[in-house]
């Protein structure tokens, strides 16, 4: 069996799939032994185009005349099928769709159903997560690390960093963590530190939220 | 196969020359072979702590560079048998050293020593990057003061994100009763903040700053508080189980003789 040469069917007609092949030969006899097989299935088939590199023009014009000649097989095209489809339809299709998607608008978004981010590690000094969602960590945030996010925050564990959320302007936005002890806290362009002196050994989890344009902490 | 240990903490002045000095010798007193490395190019102090300053010939830049052998660069202390160290250039800078051939040093000398500890210098640039290139554990140094435990913290993400897992904390220099008067951060609150292992606690003892300045680690010295804090840091280095010590022990020879009648802690 020739490996070279394969016959598709498709529902407007046949296909003519071509291998990487080191000699046109190799094609010739391929299509030759694969209609002579069955020359009754072929006749009055109907060829569409092919698939796969066919070569020079010189050769196409050989496979036509085979085909034509030889066999009396309609041969409607013999252009390679999907390259045309490629190089001249998607392209513009492509860049139209990159235009759409460029505006999001972040300050109104509703954040209780936009992407997440997870940080399963704590985060120590220097270190700093900035997000267009939300964040959620799950460790501690120690002083020195940094948090900003365009939607809410939620530390499960101890919040002693710097933390901004609804960093677009989304007055909505909320800070959540198991213990409250903020270096600093900011929501949209509000901002506010942790009462003083106030140290709690227990877990208790806090909201920090906007309520008429200033930040209130309130147990959760 | 020897383990290499580099001492960190981010601020200076924490104590990690002294700290990196009094664990040298107090592993050698335990019987290992140890060397210690002043990764400090510049800036080089441990000699000076361990009074070996007069006796430098090649350092640290000569022998990652081939200018010696490394077996030259060492300086062997006479008055622990088994206690080398390689000092830092003081001419040069720190990009004299690669952080390859930190790691090619550090795996030359473990095959021939039980503990190579590195001295690292301050900050976080490129004389921590070399420092840490070739170390397999860390121990980070630090005060019960805000602005060391932040700088600490710092130092503990950055040697995580170097891959060097679960570096042990040293707190230095405490003061009981500043912190029975509520006036200093006690163990509990740094342990919560850098939530890591804690190696050893030193009390603040000006005999350090004496016997520093004399080039003697206090670890030499039986009777002195923080030697004793030295002595079971080394032990828990090699593996020994030691429980931390009571700080609130009243150490004067009025406590001791107060002590020996059941009096008094």
């Amino acid at each position: 069996m020739n490996k070279y040469v394969e016959f598709k069917g498709t529902s407007n007609g046949l296909v003519l799939s071509i291998k990487p092949f080191e000699s046109f030969e190799q094609i010739l006899e391929g299509v030759k032994e694969k209609l002579d097989a069955s020359a009754q299935f072929f006749q009055g088939a109907k060829i569409i185009g092919v698939e796969g590199f066919l070569g020079e023009e010189k050769q196409r014009v050989a496979l036509y005349h085979l085909l034509t000649d030889e066999y009396n097989l309609e041969v409607l095209s013999l252009d390679p099928l999907m390259r045309m489809t490629k190089s001249e339809e998607v392209p513009s299709e492509v860049i139209e769709e990159e235009e759409e998607i460029t505006e999001i608008d972040y300050k109104h978004v509703d954040y209780n159903e936009f992407d997440t981010k997870i940080v399963r590690h704590t985060l120590r000094s220097g270190m700093g997560v900035a997000y267009d969602g939300n964040i959620v960590v799950i460790g501690d945030v120690n002083p020195g690390a940094e948090l900003s996010a365009g939607g809410n925050i939620i530390v499960m564990g101890k919040l002693r960093g710097m933390v901004h959320a609804g960093k677009f302007g989304n007055k909505n936005a909320y800070v959540i963590a198991s213990k409250m002890l903020p270096t600093q806290i900011r929501i949209t362009n509000v901002i506010a530190r942790a009462p003083e002196g106030e140290n709690i050994d227990e877990l208790k989890p806090e909201i920090a939220h906007l309520k008429s344009g200033k930040m209130s902490i309130e147990e959760l | 196969m020897g383990e290499v240990i580099v001492i960190t903490s981010g601020k200076g002045g924490v104590g990690k020359t002294t700290t990196t000095a009094n664990i040298g010798a107090g592993l050698v007193n335990l019987g290992k072979k140890v060397v210690v490395i002043d990764a400090d190019i510049g800036l080089r102090n441990l000699d000076v702590v361990l009074g070996l300053e007069n006796r430098i010939v090649y350092d640290l830049v000569d022998a990652v560079t081939g200018e010696c052998k490394i077996k030259q660069a060492l300086i062997k202390d006479k008055r622990f048998d088994g206690l080398y160290l390689i000092p830092a250039a003081q001419t040069k800078d720190k990009d004299s050293v690669s952080e390859q051939q930190m790691v090619d040093l550090c795996n030359e000398l473990r095959e021939t020593h039980d503990y190579i500890l590195i001295d690292c210098p301050a900050g976080i640039e490129q004389g921590f990057k070399n420092a840490i290139a070739g170390a397999d554990k860390a121990i980070v140094v630090t005060t019960p003061e805000v602005s060391a435990v932040r700088d600490a913290d710092r130092i503990i993400g950055l040697l995580e994100a170097a891959e060097i897992e679960n570096p042990r904390l040293i707190v230095n220099r405490i003061r009981p009763d500043m912190v029975r008067r509520g006036e200093m951060m006690d163990l509990a609150d740094m342990k919560d903040i850098l939530a890591i292992e804690v190696l050893g606690i030193v009390p603040d003892d000006e005999n350090v700053v004496i016997s520093t300045n004399r080039g003697l680690p206090t670890v030499a010295d039986e009777a002195s508080f923080s030697g004793q804090a030295f002595r079971n840091i080394a032990l828990r280095i090699t593996g020994q189980e030691v429980p931390l010590m009571d700080l609130e022990l009243d150490n004067t020879v009025m406590g001791k003789i107060k002590r020996l009648f059941g009096i008094g802690k």
